[in-house]
């Protein structure tokens, strides 16, 4: 059999679970183990590997989940979904996609730690210094800036999403609430916005200039808020 | 020189010890995942540039895939490349392994058929590797769970010829030769004789786990017994060879890591 032949039947056996018998008739097992069993070996470590990258990037995701649901819906992804990256870490960039059609909470959460982790590798940000007059004539480029609206407080879950105690069922942790994730300076900032903010910035990573912006009265705590956030942005 | 594997579990204890002691740390180097240092400009690759104004770093790369049909990713290289000129590291290696084709990666170091075939497609594929990255390339033996009914000659060979051709360099991973001797029945010495000396510039030592009916390598436990006498009898036939502890599954904390390296410390100078 030739090097392309194997590999492609290989990779079929673990990614589409393939009954390869050509495969089989080739390979010599070690051990104890039958040339199937061998392949079990390769099968079962790459489900491992994966469940166990996409674990530990959606932690909360997880928690929030628990483990069964959890790992049901990682496993159809994993099949699914075999992985592009040279990187295990970056694994389950589609995940929190995917979890829309299971559910719109833990979609949330995904898209939350998704987030969250996008910004733990990007640049540090430094805040840029803008005169008054100009800030109404800018647009921002807000690409590094994720807005989630949840009727959860993802942030408690993402806290908490390691605690062994049982804080979490403690806590009440339906209420609806508005979210900013981005880099500041070097940490990761993840900010709790009122309604009013976070329409403004979604409008705002539109491209839509604060002066073209349609809309009442705002606070001006609120653009204070607006502006602390997106001074790391220009 | 011996080194450890660096996991980002114990980035905050030796960036404290940096601070306090860099002694402390009691290694001559680490040795990084290269991949875990392509796509981050955040806190690992301040921990790694921190790390690296006091120690040196070699590069161990799982996914160059040097033995997949596929061509090379020269996109891969490229980030390689720019990573090994922001960290200088004195070691760049990967696997003698694939790892996926067309696109999927599966995230594991697989074994192929050792023929004369694919012999002269991976050296082919060495060679150009190494003009590209303009040094000689590392490539270490691996724990392989499947043998083939088309090979024509054993890994030690296979790894031998590719030397010969390339000036490629090794990395012995005497745990994967263990766990390799023990589930296919071979003798591990036998296998050392047929490797030449001087290609080995690092030696690689690692646990691995008894699942009943095979030895699995899952780098999860201290070095076991018969491979620190594999170490033992043989780390004098590899002057130039470099000592890694490697550790990824339970990772102990950096004191019990440390333990592992005082004992190839001390078998190393036997």
């Amino acid at each position: 059999m030739d090097l392309y032949n194997f590999q492609k039947m290989f990779v079929d056996s673990i990614t589409l679970k393939n009954e390869e018998y050509d495969l089989v008739s080739n390979i010599i097992p070690v051990g104890r183990l039958n040339p199937q069993e061998a392949l079990y070996v390769y099968q079962d470590d790459y489900k491992a590997r994966m469940r166990e990258a996409l674990g530990a990037n959606y932690e909360a995701t997880w928690r929030l989940m628990g483990d069964d649901n959890f790992f049901d819906v990682a496993e159809k992804f994993i099949f699914s979904h075999p992985s592009k990256f040279s990187n295990l870490t970056f694994y389950g960039d589609l995940f929190p996609l995917f979890l829309k059609e299971v559910s719109e909470e833990a979609h949330q959460m995904a898209t939350f730690e998704h987030a969250f982790w996008k910004s733990f590798h990007a640049m540090d940000s430094k805040p840029k210094t803008i005169s008054e007059e100009s800030f109404g004539e800018l647009s921002f480029d807000l690409s590094g800036l994720t807005l989630i609206h949840s009727q959860l407080r993802l942030d408690l879950i993402w806290q908490y999403r390691n605690s062994l105690s049982n804080e979490l069922q403690d806590m009440n942790l339906f209420h609806e609430s508005y979210f900013a994730l981005y880099k500041r300076e070097e940490k990761v900032e993840i900010e709790r916005l009122v309604k009013n903010e976070y329409e403004i910035l979604m409008e705002l990573q539109k491209g839509i200039r604060i002066i073209d912006l349609d809309i009442g009265e705002v606070n001006p705590k609120h653009w204070m808020n607006i502006f602390n956030i997106i001074q790391y942005m220009i | 020189m011996f080194g450890l594997g660096l996991r980002h579990t114990h980035f905050n204890d030796i960036i404290n010890r940096l601070e306090e002691d860099p002694s402390s740390l009691q290694v001559d180097f680490y040795e990084v995942i290269t991949e875990n240092f392509f796509e981050t400009n955040g806190r690992p690759l301040k921990v790694l540039e921190k790390i690296r104004e006091h120690f040196p770093i070699s590069f161990h790369g799982v996914s160059m895939s040097i033995a997949s049909k596929d061509e090379i990713d020269f996109n891969y290289l490229e980030k390689l490349k720019r990573l090994e000129d922001r960290i200088d590291p004195f070691l760049v290696s990967d696997h003698l392994c694939w790892t996926g084709l067309k696109g999927k990666n599966l995230h594991n170091l697989l074994p192929f058929p050792y023929t004369k075939e694919n012999l002269k497609f991976i050296a082919s594929k060495i060679q150009t590797i190494q003009e590209f990255l303009k040094r000689p390339l590392m490539l270490e033996n691996l724990s392989a769970y499947i043998a083939f009914k088309d090979s024509i000659m054993s890994e030690s060979q296979f790894l031998q010829e590719l030397h010969k051709e390339t000036g490629c360099k090794l990395v012995l991973d005497l745990n994967n030769l263990y766990v390799n001797s023990q589930n296919q029945n071979f003798n591990p010495e036998k296998w050392l004789q047929e490797i030449p000396s001087a290609a080995v510039h690092e030696i690689h030592l690692a646990g691995f786990s008894d699942m009943g009916s095979f030895l699995f390598d899952t780098h999860s436990c201290p070095v076991w017994d018969p491979v620190w006498e594999l170490y033992k009898n043989n780390k004098a036939k590899f002057p130039e060879a470099v000592t890694l502890i490697e550790w990824d599954e339970n990772i102990p904390t950096y004191e019990e890591l440390i333990l592992e390296v005082k004992k190839a410390k001390h078998y190393g100078s036997l």
